[in-house]
């Protein structure tokens, strides 16, 4: 079927297009014009509206043991009002796999990067993102507290072992790339260690944190992921994180790493509360490292809950929960821990962490290196993603925002005196070409011929938040799924996966190391597509040649 | 004899027919048991969701204990292999008795480090399956049942004042020789199965691990619960956003224990129409009246009250492959089935016959979505 978007603006950076035209789409891909005088089988008149790729979320927690864990302890916060349309089963359950991509859909994403899925977990959480619609999904696995992982390393097995670790736990639990959450800190938690920097060491393997995520950045340049190791550092949350920031981006060296949420570390120790901005000293550090990309993890008031595989951190943080409740829970690797939350406006810190967000965003030299997340759920829901647009691209609306809050937060930050607003032009590189462009998704986050047919159609109007809350048009693999912010009918995406190369003789001593750890094997972290329960579940993409 | 209506040898076809007619005639149906592999839970509540069926699991008053003090206290737990591998110090709580397989995969594994028992009402066949030299450090105050003994023990823990005139001063002694024996601990669990135990008993045990987690390393391991219990949990929460029991009235999915409770429902007679699934273990409903039943069970399954109809189905861990939780990891598993039993089995899986159901009653396929 062959598909036009006739007379849109179209905004598509990775090949510098922003003006009215049209795309097209045929067998969900995207296609040249045809040959003048080819009908096509349908046409949508966009003229007046914004054509871009469909969104792609780098960061999000949307699946796997620990999101589970956050419903169960939560069931409270998420009773449902309404009935799902028809043919759209458990798609107005809230918090469920099934409302998740619906919500994702009608503000026109249409892929998702679960960020921390622990090996073991690995099949739980495939399971769950099969039963989130319309988007495709990809993992990144967690390695860094893994007891095989710190035995190789401690037992010196070497960068090539380290490496065929990798790629097996990678191919096998049918990721696309490694995640690194507080390296060591769980580890040490398991041994009552309960604070964590980068050069503090497990007491039972003697590794610090800066080894563990050299080793494990090492291995993934080494399998050519094209995903850099994407790394959660120390001392989250904590006044003065700020050094770990940028002692982490220094210890980098020069190789690709990405930094996850990192206004949760852009704190300072200044002033009367020994809370301070530390948003330009982490830009500085990012301008004289081209290697590292970050996301921001920005923070929209309201409750929400944190969800984390940084064990040691949740546990550190259960007093400010809100409910008073919370799990912790130790794994073979990282374990997790899930703590509800409340960021308050009339909360001096809160509003602060609000402002660094912003700060961060709006302070950064080069959009294609600075990712847009709120972290879901652990800054706010990604259900305020459209909000946080809005806000990035109109500063009245910031101003707004900054009249409502406590004084003496946003004396502490650079954010009321930026003018800077966002075009939709950095919108589209934040939120599409760049995501594809460090997933190394080639066929995604743009409009070019070969493309997959993943277009989304927003209505141009002032109101930020109206447009991106409401796609006017969404096509996945170029079927209509989404209309006047409505999703129309379900279909089920892929997990987009990488298969890295790795000596299989590895199999053989990880299996015995699994035996004698725990009397598993790779088993435990290999997900068969046959369990999945639908057709053709995984895709997979090459890595760097 | 794998298909029967009233009691009659029957096709597929006819029983798909009939159960269809069965289940869309309740006003209140019910889907109970649950006993079944990822497959048939998710199968289960899309025509659940479909029937605007109320769904619980057979393990129900175990799990509705260890789910209420999860929502309402959370819990600091580990899972059974890292405990296995790292625990030198473990608190048995309950009985445990019908236990002592899964205690001895998880802590009696060759090579697991020296620890330390101290036990809570274990009986021997519990504490002999852990593995460790010697009788377990017995916590046994007489008069005093398990869950007041937990109670004091969790108060002497926090320093506080307890009983002593009902604990006596020995009994005292033992709680406090207790106390402290957790107390010295590098990583401590406190292992408990909710089947045995009352609600306080569970939040007790799970306050304990809180307690003690201050200074030493803690965390719970309970255990998750027979027939994929603790995996119908994940698919449920995941695909619902609940545990059940649960129900979806107005085609909202909700979370209540009271009012979704399929045994309480039957008893009253509020159900008028059931779906039964025990793929795992051939079982029965204890139910001694039941609304009109379709049964979807393993071979060999005898009844009390005869179904309308039952269709015999794969053993998910036997004759098909499936996705399971599994006990010992805490995580959902591929198993695979031996090839030559998967193939000669002619049975169909739950899976299967939930969609054959719901194709014919909603003329859709139930497998797509």
């Amino acid at each position: 079927m062959l598909i036009r978007l006739k007379d849109g603006h179209v905004i598509d950076p990775a090949h510098d297009r922003d003006g009215i035209d049209d795309v097209w789409m045929q067998d969900g891909r995207i296609v040249a014009r045809p040959p003048r005088g080819t009908e096509p089988d349908a046409v949508y008149d966009v003229a007046g509206k914004i054509v871009m790729a469909g969104g792609i979320d780098i960061h999000s927690h949307v699946a796997g043991g620990n999101v589970t864990l956050s419903r169960l302890l939560l069931p409270e916060l998420h009773e449902g009002t309404e009935a799902p349309p028809d043919g759209q089963p458990f798609g107005t359950a809230r918090w469920s796999s099934y409302e998740t991509g619906r919500l994702y859909a009608r503000m026109g994403f249409t892929t998702v990067v679960e960020p921390a899925v622990a090996p073991s977990q690995a099949l739980q959480a495939h399971l769950e993102l099969a039963d989130l619609p319309i988007l495709d999904k990809a993992t990144l696995s967690v390695l860094g507290n893994d007891e095989v992982l710190l035995g190789l390393m401690r037992d010196k097995a070497g960068r090539d072992a380290i490496a065929d670790y990798v790629g097996l736990v990678v191919a096998k639990s049918r990721a696309i790339g490694v995640k690194c959450i507080n390296a060591g800190g769980s580890a040490a938690f398991k041994d009552n260690v309960r604070t964590f920097g980068l050069d503090d060491v497990i007491p039972s393997y003697g590794l610090s944190s800066r080894q563990i995520f050299k080793a494990l950045q090492q291995a993934v340049v080494d399998l050519r992921i094209r995903h850099p190791l994407h790394l959660h550092c120390n001392n989250l949350g904590v006044a003065g994180a700020i050094d770990t920031l940028v002692e982490t981006i220094e210890a980098a060296d020069g190789l690709p790493l990405h930094l996850a949420h990192v206004q949760f570390y852009a704190y300072g120790s200044e002033g009367k509360r020994g809370f301070s901005s530390g948003a330009q000293q982490l830009i500085r550090a990012l301008n004289l490292n081209p290697n590292v990309t970050v996301d921001v993890g920005q923070v929209m008031f309201g409750q929400t809950v944190t969800i984390s595989s940084d064990s040691l951190r949740q546990y550190s943080a259960n007093a400010l929960a809100s409910p008073n409740k919370w799990i912790v829970w130790d794994g073979e690797g990282n374990g997790g821990g899930i703590v509800p939350f409340h960021y308050k406006a009339s909360n001096v810190i809160n509003a602060l962490q609000w402002a660094i967000g912003l700060e961060i965003f709006l302070s950064a030299h080069d959009p294609w290196r600075v990712f847009f997340t709120t972290d879901h759920p652990n800054g706010a829901p990604f259900t305020t993603y459209p909000k946080i647009l809005h806000l990035l691209m109109d500063r009245d609306e910031r101003a707004r925002y900054i009249a409502g809050l406590p004084k003496a937060a946003m004396a502490l930050s650079a954010l009321p005196s930026i003018t800077r607003e966002f075009t939709l032009q950095e919108v589209a590189i934040m939120t599409r070409a760049a995501p594809a462009r460090l997933l190394g998704l080639t066929d995604r986050g743009h409009l070019s011929p070969g493309a997959i047919a993943d277009v989304s159609v927003y209505t141009d109007t002032t109101d930020r938040t109206a447009m991106f809350e409401r796609a006017a048009l969404v096509f996945k693999d170029g079927n209509l799924v989404v209309r006047d912010g409505e999703v129309t009918e379900y279909r089920f995406g892929r997990a987009e996966t990488v298969e890295p190369g790795f000596d299989k003789a590895i199999v053989r001593t990880i299996d015995g190391r699994l035996g004698d750890l725990y009397g598993t094997d790779t088993r435990q972290f290999t997900v068969p597509a046959g369990a999945i329960g639908r057709d053709e579940p995984f895709r997979v993409h090459p890595c760097r040649s | 004899m794998s298909v029967r209506i009233d009691g009659e040898a029957a096709s597929f076809e006819d029983a798909v027919e009939r159960a269809a007619a069965v289940l869309s005639a309740g006003r209140a149906p019910v889907v109970a048991g649950l006993g079944t592999d990822i497959a048939g839970v998710r199968a289960a509540l899309k025509l659940a969701e479909h029937l605007r069926a109320a769904v619980g699991h057979r393990a129900a008053p175990a799990l509705s204990r260890d789910l209420a003090v999860l929502s309402e206290t959370g819990i600091l737990f580990v899972t059974p292999t890292e405990a296995g591998r790292r625990a030198d110090t473990v608190l048995l709580v309950g009985d445990l008795a019908t236990r002592a397989g899964w205690l001895a995969e998880v802590f009696g594994r060759d090579g697991a480090p020296a620890r330390t028992v101290v036990s809570l009402g274990a009986s021997a066949k519990a504490a002999a399956a852990m593995g460790t030299e010697g009788a377990p450090l017995s916590l046994a105050v007489k008069g005093v049942g398990v869950r007041d003994t937990l109670l004091a023990l969790k108060a002497r823990v926090g320093g506080r004042p307890v009983d002593e005139k009902r604990l006596g001063r020995s009994g005292l002694r033992d709680l406090d020789n207790a106390a402290k024996t957790l107390a010295a601990a590098k990583y401590g669990v406190v292992v408990w199965d909710a089947a045995g135990l009352d609600g306080l008993s569970v939040e007790a045990a799970a306050g304990l691990v809180r307690d003690l987690n201050a200074a030493a390393r803690y965390a719970a391991v309970p255990f998750p619960g027979d027939d994929n219990a603790a995996g119908a949990v994940l698919a449920c929460a995941w695909t619902t956003g609940f545990p059940p029991p649960l129900g979806f009235p107005g085609g909202i999915a909700t979370h209540d224990p009271w009012r979704f409770d399929v045994d309480r429902m039957v008893a009253s007679g509020e159900a008028d129409a059931a779906l039964w699934i025990s793929a795992m273990t051939p079982a029965a409903p204890a139910w001694t009246e039941a609304p009109p039943t379709v049964a979807l069970v393993a071979a060999g399954t005898r009844f009390v009250m005869p179904p309308a109809v039952v269709i015999e189905v794969r053993r998910a861990d036997r004759t098909t492959d499936a996705v399971l939780h599994d006990a010992r990891t805490n995580t959902l598993t591929p198993v695979a089935a031996p090839r030559g039993k998967a193939a000669a089995d002619a049975l169909p899986t739950v899976a299967a016959v939930i969609a054959a159901i719901h194709l014919r009653l909603s003329g859709k396929g139930g497998a797509s979505c």
